[in-house]
C-alpha cells in the first residue's frame, strides 16, 4: 500500500496541527536596527548516523551539567550553549518512503514526511529563514558538504542522503563539496585591477545579459507543458539571485586570502570548510549557511583517529571495537565543529561583540542511537547567542517534544514571527528562547 | 499551552509494511500505475500474459519532462561544442541520482548555487574558446617565486628587493618546446641616495641579453622589455643588479625591486574553437555585423541543437550588437557566448512534440526530428549530436527505422560513444563508487591508487568490449576473454600478460573471468575493513536482477558482536534469526554470501579466520549455487539478467524513471530478448526503436 502525502496529513490531521508555510514578516528586521547592531547569522553543522545517546546526551538537565565523552570538546563552550534532549523525528516516523537513513537526513531540516523513495521534499528551516527575513547579503544562503556521493539508500532518491536544504518541493540543495570551488564561487569575478568606469561596464554588459537570457527562457516557456514550466521556474530563481551577485566580490576590508587547494584529503577538506564559514561570516558574504560534514548513511573510514571502520558499519556493531571506533569519530567530528565555534567566538564584529554571540549554529544529527535507527529520541546542540535570543547555558530535557519545535524556536530567535514548522513543529521549545 | 509528546502508538499506527519481495509469482498483477511499474517490472520476467498486447489499446507514452544537463553531459557538450579540453563540471555538485542513474529528468532540479557555477564555467569556457594566446607564455611574480624558491633579496610589498650592494641575481628557469621569438618584460623599480641610478640586467643562460638604468621609482615602477630568440629547451633567466651599492655609514646606497618576469613568444595559438565558431571572417566580410549575426546564430544554433526561429536569431544579434558598441565586437562574442551557455536552451532539453506521420498510433505524437536526435546522442555519447546526426534530423531522416539502426551503429562505431561508459557502466558496474571507496590500509595494505584504476578500467572495458563484439549479453557472466595488466594479474593470482597497460587477453574455465569476478563490484559493495555480503547481494539484487529491495524496517536491533572468531556468515546466521530482519535478509544474504570466496578487495581466498570459506549462496526463487562461477553460470542463463540490463537501459536511455505506460514497451522489449539472444549494440538499437524512446503522449496540458 502506498501513502500518499494527502493521506499521511489527513491521517494526522488529528494529531499535528498542519504548518502554514509562509511566513509572516518578521517582527523587527535584523538588518536595519536603529543601532548598529551586527546581523544574526543561523550555521547548521550537519553530523550523520545518529549519536550514542550516552556520549552525546548530558545525563543532568539545568545549568549545571557535564559533558559526556563525545561532546567533550565543546566543554570550554559551556556557556554559549543548549544540550537539547529527547527530540522526536516525528516526520521520519512518518514517513512511507523507503530508507531509515533516507529519512533521518533528508526530513531533518524540514519535518515533511515523504511517501516514496521519488523526489518530494519541502522548505527547510534554513531557507524558511531566507524567504522570511531575504537577507541583503550576496548570497542568500550557502550549502556546503565534505562528504562525496557514495551508496544511497534502499530505493530512496541520492538527495535525501546529499542535501538537507531544501528551496521548496522536489528542490533539494545540492551542497557544493570542493572548497576551491566554494572559494571560487565566493570571491571569483573580482577583475582585479580594473577602474571603476571598467568595472561599472562590465557589469552592465553582463547584466544585459542576465537580462537576455530571461527573456529568452520565457519565450522557451511558452513551447513548454505545465510541469516543464514549473522546473523552469527553478531557472529564474537562479538568474535573479545570480543578478543580486553582478556588483561582485567585496573588495578592500575583507581580504579572503589564497584559495584552498583543489584536492585535499578528508580532514583538510573539512578544515578547509570551516575556514571558509568563518570567512563568509566574516565578510559578510551569507548569513545562513548549512554544512554536512558527511552525507547521511555515510560509510566514511577515519584511519586518521585510529577508526577505520566505515562510520555506518561501526553504528551497527560491526568490526573489531566499533563502540571504541564510533566514540573516537563522534568524539573528531565534535571537535571541528567546537573549533569552528571557537573560531567564531574570536572574531570580532564592529559593535566589540563576537560572531558567535551573533550566531545560532545548530550542531544537527539525523538520528538518535544510529545502531536501532532511532527516530524517536534525537539530541542536538545549539551554540551561540543568536544576537541574546536563545537562553544558553543549559541542558533541556525534551522528552518526547517533537523536533520541528526546534526550528520554531530558532525561527523566533531570527524574529520570525511564527508557531509552527513543518509536520510537527507547533510551538517553540520550553526555555529555548530567551525573554 | 501544555502538550503531550506525539502518541507513539499513533504514529506506529501509519507506518505502512514494507514488504519483502514474495517471488516473481506475487507481483506479476496487473498493476499499472506508475508508482508500482518499478516492482512490477522487476520480476517482469514472469511471463506477464495480459502485459504484453493481445487486444489491449497500445499504451500512451508518458509526457516527458524537460532534462537538466548532468555533469558528465555538460563536460561532453562543451568539448564537442567549443573544441575546448576543461572539464568544468568537474567542480559542480555531484548530481542527485534516482533510480541508479544520475541522468534522470527527475533528480536534475537547478539551484542558485549551481548556477553560480554555471556563470564561472561560462566565464571560463568563453575565454578558452576565443582568446588567441602565446605559444609561450609565463608570468612569474617576482616574490612569489623568491620565497618559494629561497633567494637572497628580501621582501617588498609589490615585489622583491634585490641584495643590497649588488652582486645576487634573481634566477627563473623558462622551459619553450619550440624555438620561439619572445619578448622579455620584467617590471621594476629602484631608489638611489648619493650614487648612481640602479641597473637591471637580464642574463639568459649566461649571456646579458639586456641592459638597463632603472629610473622608475618604488612607487611609479615600469616595465622593461627586450625581444630575444629562445631555442626550444629549458633556459635560465637571471636578473641581475650590477651597480648595487650599499654604505651605511656614509648614507649612501641605491635599491633595485623586481615586481615579476613576463615571456611571451611572437607565435600565437588559436583555440579550436576560435575556429569553428568563426564560420565567417568579419575583417574580410563587406558587412562585418551581418557576419557576426552569421556566427552567433550558427553558435546558437549548435549550443541549443536545434534551429532558431527568425525572432531568436534577432534577439540574440540585437544582444551581440548591444554589447559590441560598449566592448569591441570581440568582447561582445564572448559576452554572448557566455549567454548562450547560460541560455535554458543549452542547459536544458525539452523533448518538443514533432508531427504525426501515418503509422503513429492515435494519442501518440512522434518527437520532433532535433528531439530525438540530442535524445539519441545523450544516449550513446552523453553529449550533443554531431553535424550528420544534425542533418539527418534537418532531412527527417530519423523518422525512418533503417536509418535510425544506421545511425545507431554509427554512432556506437564513434569514440564519443565513450559517454556511455561514462555514464551508464560507471553506475552500473558501480566503479563511481570504487573510484570514491576507502578500503582500510591496516587491512588491505595491497590496495593502492594503480590497482584502483586497474580495477575500474577492467570493469568498464569488459562493458565496452560487449558494446562491439556481437556476442549475446548472458556471455558477459563468462566471456572466452578479459583485461588485465601486470598489476591487476597480481592481485588475483593470474599469469601476468607483461603489460602495465591493461590488454584484452583470452580467458578460459579455469581463470577468474566474467562480471561476477570483477574485482570493482566486489571491493564498492565491502566494508572498508572487511567484506559485506548483505551490500554484495543487495547489488546482486538490483543492479543484476532488478529485485528492488525495500529499506531495513525501522528498530533495527544492531548487529552483536561477533564471538571471537566468528565468521561474517555465523554473524548474519544470527542476525536472521529474528523474524523482522529475515523476511528480506534471507534473499539478500545468501546471494552475497556465495561471493565469500573474495575477500574485502575482490582477492581470491580459501580460508576465512583459519576455517575453509563456505561458498554456499542462492538467489531468488530458490536458486542455489556455491561460489562465483555457478552464480555466473546461472546468471549466464537466466533470463532475468538480460532483461534487467534492457530495463536499466531503457531508464537511463530515456533518462526518466518508470512512468505508467512504459510497462507495455518493456514487455515487448522482453519477449523480444526472449525469442532470440541479443548482443549489446542489437538491444540498444532496439530501445532506440521503441515508441517510447521516439514519442510523446498527445495534450498533456
Amino acid at each position: 500500500m502506498h501513502l500518499t502525502r494527502r493521506r499521511i496529513l489527513g491521517g494526522a490531521g488529528a494529531l499535528v496541527a498542519l504548518p502554514a508555510l509562509a511566513f509572516a514578516r518578521p517582527r523587527h528586521a535584523p538588518s536595519r536596527p536603529l543601532a548598529e547592531a551586527p546581523p544574526r547569522r543561523l550555521l547548521v553543522y550537519f553530523l550523520p548516523n545518529g549519536r550514542v545517546p550516552a556520549n552525546w546526551a548530558p545525563p543532568e538537565s539545568g545549568p549545571e551539567f557535564s559533558f559526556p565523552p563525545a561532546l567533550a570538546p565543546f566543554a570550554a563552550l559551556k556557556a554559549d550553549l543548549i544540550c537539547l534532549k529527547g527530540l522526536v523525528h516525528t516526520s521520519a516516523l512518518m514517513s512511507t518512503g523507503t530508507g531509515d537513513h533516507a529519512l533521518g537526513t533528508g526530513t531533518i531540516l524540514n519535518c515533511w514526511p515523504y511517501p516514496d523513495g521519488a523526489l518530494h521534499g519541502e522548505i527547510s528551516m534554513d531557507q524558511a529563514l531566507v524567504k522570511a527575513l531575504a537577507p541583503p547579503t550576496r548570497f542568500p544562503s550557502l550549502q556546503w558538504g565534505a562528504g562525496e556521493p557514495m551508496a544511497c539508500d534502499f530505493g530512496a532518491a541520492c538527495a535525501y542522503t546529499q542535501s538537507i536544504s531544501w528551496a521548496g518541493e522536489k528542490q533539494p540543495l545540492a551542497p557544493v563539496i570542493n572548497p576551491k570551488t566554494a572559494f571560487d564561487q565566493l570571491f571569483a569575478g573580482a577583475d582585479e585591477g580594473a577602474t571603476e568606469a571598467e568595472k561599472a561596464k562590465r557589469k552592465a554588459s553582463l547584466k544585459s545579459v542576465l537580462d537576455y537570457v530571461q527573456e529568452d527562457a520565457a519565450s522557451l516557456q511558452i513551447e513548454l507543458g505545465a510541469d516543464d514550466r514549473r522546473k523552469l521556474d527553478e531557472y529564474f530563481t537562479a538568474v535573479r539571485e545570480l543578478e543580486k551577485r553582478l556588483d561582485g566580490p567585496p573588495a578592500g576590508a575583507c581580504e579572503p586570502g589564497p584559495a584552498p587547494a583543489g584536492a585535499l584529503d578528508y580532514p583538510s577538506r573539512v578544515k578547509a570548510f570551516n575556514d571558509l564559514i568563518a570567512l563568509a561570516f566574516r565578510c559578510d558574504q551569507s548569513r545562513v549557511i548549512t554544512f554536512m560534514i558527511e552525507n547521511g548513511l555515510s560509510s566514511r573510514s577515519h584511519p586518521f583517529i585510529g577508526a577505520p571502520g566505515g562510520h555506518h558499519g561501526l553504528t551497527h556493531g560491526a568490526g573489531v571495537d566499533a563502540p571504541g571506533q564510533l566514540l573516537k569519530l563522534e568524539t573528531w567530528q565534535a571537535q571541528q565543529a567546537a573549533d569552528l565555534a571557537t573560531t567564531l567566538k574570536s572574531l570580532q564584529e564592529p559593535d566589540g561583540s563576537f560572531v558567535l554571540d551573533n550566531t545560532a549554529m545548530l550542531v544537527l544529527t539525523d538520528m538518535g542511537d544510529g545502531g536501532p535507527h532511532d527516530h524517536t529520541s534525537l539530541n542536538q546542540l545549539i551554540v551561540g547567542r543568536c544576537g541574546g535570543a536563545l537562553a544558553t547555558g543549559q541542558s533541556i530535557a525534551c522528552n518526547g517534544l517533537p523536533l520541528g519545535d526546534m526550528h520554531v524556536s530558532l525561527l523566533r530567535a531570527f524574529g520570525v514571527d511564527t508557531m509552527s514548522f513543518g509536520i510537527d513543529g507547533t510551538a517553540p521549545l520550553p526555555g529555548v528562547n530567551a525573554g | 499551552m501544555p502538550r503531550a509528546p506525539i502518541d507513539r502508538l499513533l504514529v506506529a499506527a501509519l507506518l505502512a509494511s514494507a514488504g519483502c519481495y514474495q517471488g516473481a509469482a506475487r507481483s506479476s498483477g496487473s498493476d499499472t500505475d506508475a508508482s508500482s511499474d518499478a516492482s512490477a517490472s522487476a520480476s517482469a520476467s514472469a511471463g506477464d500474459s495480459d502485459g504484453s498486447g493481445g487486444d489491449a489499446p497500445p499504451s500512451a507514452v508518458a509526457p516527458e519532462p524537460l532534462h537538466r544537463l548532468n555533469r558528465l553531459e555538460y563536460n561532453n557538450t562543451v568539448r564537442d561544442l567549443l573544441g575546448v579540453t576543461l572539464r568544468p563540471a568537474d567542480a559542480f555538485p555531484p548530481d542527485n541520482a534516482t533510480e541508479g542513474f544520475d541522468n534522470l529528468a527527475e533528480g536534475l532540479t537547478l539551484t542558485p548555487s549551481q548556477m553560480d557555477l554555471y556563470a564561472l564555467a561560462a566565464r571560463e569556457l568563453a575565454e578558452a574558446a576565443l582568446t588567441i594566446v602565446p605559444r609561450l607564455a609565463a608570468h612569474v611574480g617576482a616574490r612569489a617565486h623568491a620565497e618559494a624558491s629561497g633567494q637572497a633579496g628580501t621582501a617588498f610589498d609589490w615585489g622583491w628587493s634585490m641584495p643590497r650592494g649588488g652582486g645576487g641575481a634573481l634566477n627563473f628557469t623558462i622551459e619553450a618546446s619550440a624555438d620561439e621569438a619572445i619578448t622579455a618584460s620584467i617590471l621594476a623599480g629602484g631608489d638611489a641616495l648619493g650614487v648612481p641610478t640602479p641597473e637591471m640586467g637580464l642574463v639568459v643562460d649566461g649571456v646579458e641579453v639586456g641592459h638597463w638604468i632603472v629610473s622608475a621609482t618604488p612607487v611609479e615602477p615600469a616595465v622593461y622589455s627586450v625581444a630575444l630568440p629562445l631555442a626550444a629547451g629549458a633556459h635560465t633567466f637571471a636578473i641581475t643588479f650590477p651597480n648595487g651599492y650599499d654604505q651605511p655609514a656614509e648614507n649612501i646606497y641605491n635599491s633595485l625591486v623586481v615586481g615579476y618576469l613576463d615571456v611571451e613568444s611572437e607565435a600565437t595559438v588559436t583555440p579550436p574553437g576560435r575556429t569553428m565558431i568563426y564560420v565567417c571572417d568579419p575583417d574580410a566580410a563587406a558587412d562585418p555585423a551581418l557576419c557576426y549575426r552569421t556566427i552567433v546564430t550558427r553558435l546558437a544554433q549548435r549550443a541549443w541543437r536545434r534551429p532558431l526561429a527568425d525572432a531568436d536569431a534577432d534577439a540574440l544579434s540585437e544582444l551581440w550588437s548591444g554589447l559590441a558598441a560598449g566592448e569591441g565586437p570581440e568582447e561582445a562574442l564572448k559576452l554572448t557566448l557566455r549567454a548562450i551557455l547560460l541560455s535554458s536552451r543549452f542547459l536544458y532539453r525539452p523533448s518538443l512534440p514533432g508531427v504525426a506521420g501515418e503509422d503513429t498510433p492515435p494519442g501518440l505524437v512522434p518527437l520532433d526530428d532535433y528531439t530525438l536526435a540530442s535524445r539519441l546522442s545523450y544516449f550513446l555519447w552523453s553529449s550533443m549530436p554531431d553535424d550528420e546526426l544534425f542533418d539527418a534530423a534537418a532531412a527527417g531522416l530519423l523518422r525512418d527505422d533503417d536509418q535510425l539502426r544506421a545511425q545507431v551503429q554509427r554512432m556506437l562505431a564513434d569514440p564519443r560513444a565513450d559517454g556511455l561508459r561514462a555514464g551508464f557502466a560507471s553506475q552500473w558496474l558501480s566503479t563511481r563508487h570504487l573510484a570514491l571507496h576507502q578500503p582500510d590500509p591496516a587491512t588491505f595494505p595491497s590496495f593502492d591508487e594503480p590497482l584502483r584504476a586497474a580495477m575500474i578500467e577492467e570493469s568498464e572495458r569488459l562493458f565496452v568490449d560487449f558494446l562491439g563484439n556481437g556476442r549475446p549479453i548472458g556471455e558477459m557472466m563468462r566471456p572466452d576473454f578479459g583485461y588485465l595488466n601486470d598489476r591487476l594479474a597480481e592481485h588475483y593470482g593470474a599469469a601476468p600478460p607483461g603489460s602495465s597497460e591493461l590488454v584484452r587477453v583470452d580467458l578460459g574455465d579455469d581463470d577468474r573471468r566474467g562480471l561476477m569476478l570483477l574485482g570493482a563490484w566486489q571491493t564498492a559493495t565491502s566494508a572498508s575493513n572487511r567484506t559485506s555480503p548483505v551490500l554484495r547481494g543487495r547489488w546482486i539484487l538490483e543492479q543484476l536482477l532488478c529485485i528492488a529491495m525495500p529499506a531495513p524496517p525501522p528498530d533495527v536491533p544492531p548487529l552483536m558482536p561477533p564471538a571471537e572468531g566468528a565468521t561474517i556468515r555465523e554473524v548474519l546466521e544470527e542476525h536472521r534469526q529474528n523474524p523482522t530482519c529475515a523476511g528480506c535478509h534471507d534473499l539478500l544474504d545468501p546471494a552475497g554470501l556465495g561471493m565469500e570466496g573474495y575477500d574485502g578487495v575482490g582477492v581470491r581466498r580459501e580460508l576465512e579466520k583459519g576455517l575453509p570459506v563456505d561458498e554456499s549462496g542462492a538467489i531468488p526463487d530458490g536458486l542455489a549455487f556455491n561460489g562465483a562461477d555457478e552464480l555466473a553460470a546461472l546468471l549466464a542463463e537466466d533470463p532475468r539478467f538480460v532483461e534487467c540490463l534492457a530495463d536499466k537501459l531503457f531508464t537511463y536511455g530515456l533518462g526518466r524513471g518508470p512512468m505508467a505506460g512504459d510497462g507495455a514497451h518493456r514487455l515487448a522489449l522482453h519477449d523480444a530478448l526472449a525469442e532470440a539472444p541479443a548482443s549489446l549494440d542489437q538491444l540498444i538499437e532496439m530501445i532506440v526503436l521503441s515508441p517510447a524512446f521516439r514519442t510523446r503522449s498527445e495534450g498533456e496540458e
